[in-house]
């Protein structure tokens, strides 16, 4: 077994200077995908996606080919959405590619708009990423100067417009329908759905909302070809997670929190959270690891016992938890989970939209159990009845819920894992009636009580090296 | 029709409908806050969950519906008593009245408030929320409403109205999450001829009509169907009541006429129709006084005035709210017992236009019964000019009113001063009983049972809610005895046998009973009338929509 590296294919050249120019991007074969792209029709170009096996990078990791083939031809017009809203904690590695490289996120919209009959497409920008709003309306610029985009892109008979919008703080804006009601200029409060967004969405009419890094891909996919990208990642050969190629391709992790060199580090899918841990440089001081929050504060917690879990689709799946956004949170045995998980909580009380009751109401209090026992006013039953308000809200067990957007499992998720997970640490809150960090082994629930990847681990065969 | 299953049961049912409206059809509750049938529908209270089976779907979605998005389709399985739909509804009511404040014992919804009967028959017994309660204070949205912000449920309900029917949307929500509260924009309240609706629409006691607010427990209240009288749309109502006092009005299903809504002008008329100030007995005039009198004076002295005068040149004039029956009986007064042609009709001042909102429309003419009147006495008596002709031409009148607030424009007054005799029929003093000899106690709609016609041709049946006031007494009854005065008969016995006078003596009213009438009114000359339906919005409303 190799010793993970970083391959940088989205982040290529991302710190020479200047790259966020059209010409610095050039010199770096930008663009150079559109001479492929012209050559082929868009049907083929949705199967050779499909065929990639590349799934979406926002959040819910869906096959972005199988999105696409999805939207109606016959419907004008379409539009593409690109998801530079980038507000769930812990990640931030669309953020550099405004910032660095924004000419790629353009490269990447003109594909998906040829590919789709798309002749307008809006980039929703997190309302806080003034320079990357800069950048990219810079680069908008000089493509359009450069004849990459307006009536004919590329001097081919294909019209193409972008327009930014930035937000103005919520990150209830980066689902998918939340951003296309604060588009269309409403309150941002995700839609009911069905209809999805590639039926009726912005403006009732077709619409696919793609996150940043998920278009990166697509340029490298059509210069290289799908059966490339499929070298790249992992495809597993045991039954239990399948032989499908869908953890294919680089993925950019975000690492953050107790780790001596935190950062966004593009790696092929499918390296173990402790290895990706010591690419950052360890935890920090050589401290123990507490807790792994694996795709950004929504994902379930991970316990030091599970992270030998490959950070890809399948396997944070199966460990019952998500690659999410790839937002890696580390947590050193410094931290005391029940505060770790009311400040996330904080955050989500803070941004649910309120349309839906369960989540209006049971955010909130499942944030003021959390933090009553944090702050040493939990009685006996606070740790079950805590578990029982945020599964009201989505249910984790049977993975149902009653409200209108997974905001709602995205805050369950979280508070039954922590709980769970680290529930004698919440124990000792209640009886010391007061704030006790305890250590890593006391306070972590054993593994065989309550979490699933050491047991799927004992299962599925080892996991496979990856040269 | 399409053929579904609810609950075992296979029940045929009218297309299109949600399946809110599907399971009211066939009597089954589907508990429910955010939706109304005549708006958007948002899913966003989460309490109208259904276990459904999509037609020809080997099981169960994996994900509870919602019942008020979900449209019934042939061989749909809907289960509304699932374990799983049970602890979901329950669920979403613990987490509404987690913040609730429960103030029931002042709370004007108390009684009719669908917090109360969800929680009641869907909810859990016990509360566990052991957090604090948020306390917004209450805002005074506009003139007619008051939000008790505590309460709300956050349906948007309200909101949706503004944005839909009234269509100038200044409810909304502001602030995030569950800081979520309506408001309003700062210095623009909600004042518009619709506003009164929201009250109505809103689940709870959140919107509270500062009219009706403390007045009665609503359990307290005995309701009946009415009409409503403020413009020729004819508004179907019911007038609640309580102790001989009407206390509250509330529109009726009527999609027809005035679907779920109502306006503020007809709303708020229980303020003139129970007002003090309402006339209780016959008055006489002593000098600039008017005192109390009997009605054997009444009767003497109109009998005296009209003998005086000679019958054709007394004038009689009807009034535009009156109903048909009041308008067939004045009519034969003026024609069979004072014997004069000099008939005339008053008319409550109109707008210039109809108001128009998105969803609903006020008319221009403000009188309930124009259209009766055309048809009883004739097209060119019912023009609003003809009256001042006709008074000009008379020496003494006998004026039937009852239109509250009537103006009198100077040349008016001066032609009514010229009079040598002027009775006034009238619900309370007015510009009109100022210049009386003798008045007489009329009777608001709320009192007196009868028809009015609509805009439309509409018959449409009003039913008394309590007797008249005082000594007051109806007028089809006053002109019996006034006739008898002037030593005609008319055999009038109630309403009905006036009715029965009416409908056997103006070809245009041929056929027309209390059955053809009934609840939502007969079409003149639409021929047979079609049995009235119960389905759908129908359904909904005798269900939700009290
Ligand atoms: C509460 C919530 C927040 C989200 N925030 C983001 C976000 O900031 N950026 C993003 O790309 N996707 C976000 N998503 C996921 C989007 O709804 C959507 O799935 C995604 O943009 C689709 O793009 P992809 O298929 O390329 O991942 C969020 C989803 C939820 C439920
Ligand atoms: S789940 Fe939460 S964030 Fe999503 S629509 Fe409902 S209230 Fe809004
Ligand atoms: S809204 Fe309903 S539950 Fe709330 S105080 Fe009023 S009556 Fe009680
Ligand atoms: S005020 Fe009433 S109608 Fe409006 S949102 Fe609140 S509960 Fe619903
Ligand atoms: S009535 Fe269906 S969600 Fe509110």
């Amino acid at each position: 077994m190799g010793k993970p590296k970083e391959l940088r294919i989205l982040y290529e050249h991302l710190d020479v200077p200047d790259m966020h120019t059209i010409e610095v991007y050039r010199q770096h074969g930008g663009y150079s995908s559109l001479d492929k792209l012209f050559t082929q029709e868009p049907s083929d170009l949705v199967d050779m996606i499909k065929d990639s096996g590349l799934r979406g990078r926002g959040g819910a990791g869906f096959s972005t080919g199988m999105k696409w083939s999805f939207v109606p031809k016959d419907i004008e017009p379409k539009y593409l959405c690109a998801n530079a809203d980038e507000s769930e904690p812990g990640t931030f590695s669309n953020r550099y590619v405004l910032e660095r490289k924004p000419h790629s996120l353009i490269e990447g919209i003109i594909c998906a708009c040829w590919t789709l009959g798309i002749h307008t497409a809006y980039v929703y920008i997190r309302g806080e990423f003034t320079l990357g709003k800069v950048r990219l309306d810079a680069a908008i610029e000089e493509a359009y100067a450069n004849g990459l985009l307006g009536k004919s892109v590329a001097g081919k008979d294909f019209a193409l417009d972008i327009y930014t919008h930035a937000g103005a703080g919520a990150y209830i804006c980066g689902e998918e329908t939340g951003l296309i009601e604060s588009l269309e200029g409403k309150r941002g409060q995700p839609r009911n759905k069905p209809p999805f967004p590639a039926v009726q969405g912005l403006f009732m009419k077709p619409t696919v909302v793609q996150n940043v890094e998920t278009l990166c891909n697509v340029p490298f996919i059509v210069n290289k070809g799908a059966e490339w990208y499929k070298t790249l990642g992992t495809v597993y050969s045991d039954p239990p997670r399948g032989t499908d190629p869908v953890n294919t391709g680089t993925k950019l992790y975000c690492i953050s929190g107790h780790v001596e060199k935190p950062g966004v580090y593009e790696v092929e899918m499918g390296l173990t959270a402790n290895e990706l841990i010591e690419m950052a440089g360890g935890v920090r001081g050589g401290n123990r690891v507490k807790a792994v929050i694996p795709g950004g504060s929504s994902a379930p917690v991970l316990t030091p016992y599970e992270c030998d879990v490959p950070l890809d689709f399948t396997s944070l799946q199966m460990a019952k938890t998500m690659l999410g956004s790839g937002g890696i949170i580390v947590m050193d045995e410094t931290v005391c989970t029940v505060h770790a998980l009311t400040n996330l909580l904080d955050f989500y009380a803070h941004e649910s939209c309120g349309q839906c009751t369960p989540c209006r109401n049971g955010t909130p209090w499942t944030r003021d159990v959390a933090k009553r026992i944090e702050q040493g006013g939990g009685k006996p039953g606070d740790v079950d009845r805590l578990i029982e308000v945020a599964n009201s809200i989505a249910n984790v067990d049977t993975f149902t819920w009653n409200t209108i957007c997974v905001f709602g499992i995205a805050v369950s998720w979280p508070a039954v894992s922590f709980a769970r997970k680290f529930r004698p640490e919440f124990e000792a809150h209640i009886r010391e009636g007061k704030c006790v960090t305890l250590p890593v082994d006391e306070a972590v629930t054993p593994p065989e009580e309550n979490y699933a990847w050491p047991q799927v681990l004992a299962e599925v065969a080892q996991k496979p090296s990856w040269d | 029709m399409a053929k579904i299953t609810m609950d075992g049961i296979e029940y045929e049912v009218s297309d299109g409908l949600t399946v809110v409206q599907a399971s009211a059809e066939v009597g089954i509750t589907v508990p429910h806050y955010c939706y109304h049938p005549t708006l958007p529908a948002p899913a966003n209270c989460r309490m109208c969950l259904v276990e459904l089976t999509l037609p020809g779907a080997p099981g169960p979605l994996r994900q509870l519906a919602t019942g008020c998005s979900t449209r019934v389709a042939d061989g749909m399985v809907v289960n509304h008593e699932t374990p799983t739909v049970q602890a979901a509804r329950a669920s979403s009511l613990e987490s509404l009245l987690a913040h609730h404040p429960l103030d029931c014992p002042t709370c004007d919804q108390a009684g009719e408030c669908e917090l109360q009967n969800f929680a009641h028959k869907f909810g859990h017994d016990v509360g566990n929320y052991a957090e604090t309660k948020k306390t917004p204070p209450r805002k005074h949205l506009g003139p007619n409403v008051d939000l008790f912000t505590t309460r709300c449920v956050v349906c948007t309900r309200c909101a949706r109205f503004t944005e839909e029917v009234s269509g100038d949307a200044v409810l909304s929500l502001v602030n995030r999450g569950g800081k979520n509260e309506i408001d309003v924009y700062p210095g623009i309240p909600i004042d518009n001829k619709l506003s009164g609706s929201v009250v109505d629409l809103c689940p709870v006691g959140a919107l509270s009509s500062t009219d009706f607010m403390y007045r009665s427990r609503p359990w307290f209240l005995e309701e009946v169907d009415s009409v409503c009288t403020r413009c020729s749309k004819g508004c179907n109502i019911t007038v609640e009541h309580r102790d001989g006092e009407t206390v509250r009005i509330k529109p009726r299903l009527n999609e027809d006429v005035n679907g779920f809504w109502m306006c503020d002008d007809g709303r708020y008329d229980c303020d003139y129709v129970s007002s003090p100030d309402r006339l209780r007995m016959p008055l006489a005039r002593e000098g600039d006084d008017l005192v109390a009198c009997g009605w054997s004076d009444v009767f003497d002295r109109i009998a005296g005035a009209v003998q005086a005068a000679g019958g054709e040149n007394v004038a009689v004039i009807a009034s535009a709210w009156s109903t048909n029956e009041e308008l067939h009986a004045v009519r034969r007064f003026a024609t069979e017992a004072v014997h004069t042609s000099l008939i005339g009709l008053l008319s409550a001042a109109g707008d210039d236009e109809d108001t128009v909102y998105p969803g609903f429309t006020i008319e221009k003419d403000k009188n309930p019964n124009r259209a009766g009147a055309r048809l009883i006495l004739g097209e060119e008596v019912a023009q609003d000019s003809a009256i001042w002709e006709v008074l000009r031409r008379a020496n003494a009148a006998i004026i039937f009113s009852g239109i509250p607030d009537a103006e009198l424009s100077d040349d008016a007054v001066a032609t009514l001063a010229a009079l040598g005799f002027l009775a006034v029929v009238d619900v309370g003093t007015s510009a009109l009983t100022a210049l009386a000899d003798i008045v007489i106690p009329g009777t608001t709609y709320t009192e007196k049972d009868g028809c009015f016609t609509n805009s439309q041709q509409r018959v449409q049946k009003l039913n008394a809610a309590h007797r008249p006031l005082g000594t007051a007494m109806r007028e089809w009854e006053f002109v019996r005895y006034a006739a008898e005065a002037l030593e005609t008969e008319f055999d009038y016995t109630d309403e009905a046998s006036v009715t029965a006078d009416l409908v056997a003596s103006t070809p245009a009213f041929a056929g027309v009973t209390l059955e053809v009438v009934g609840e939502r009114g007969h079409v003149l000359g639409s021929g047979e009338a079609e049995p009235e339906t119960n389905d759908g919005n129908y359904a909904y409303a005798r269900m939700f929509w009290k």
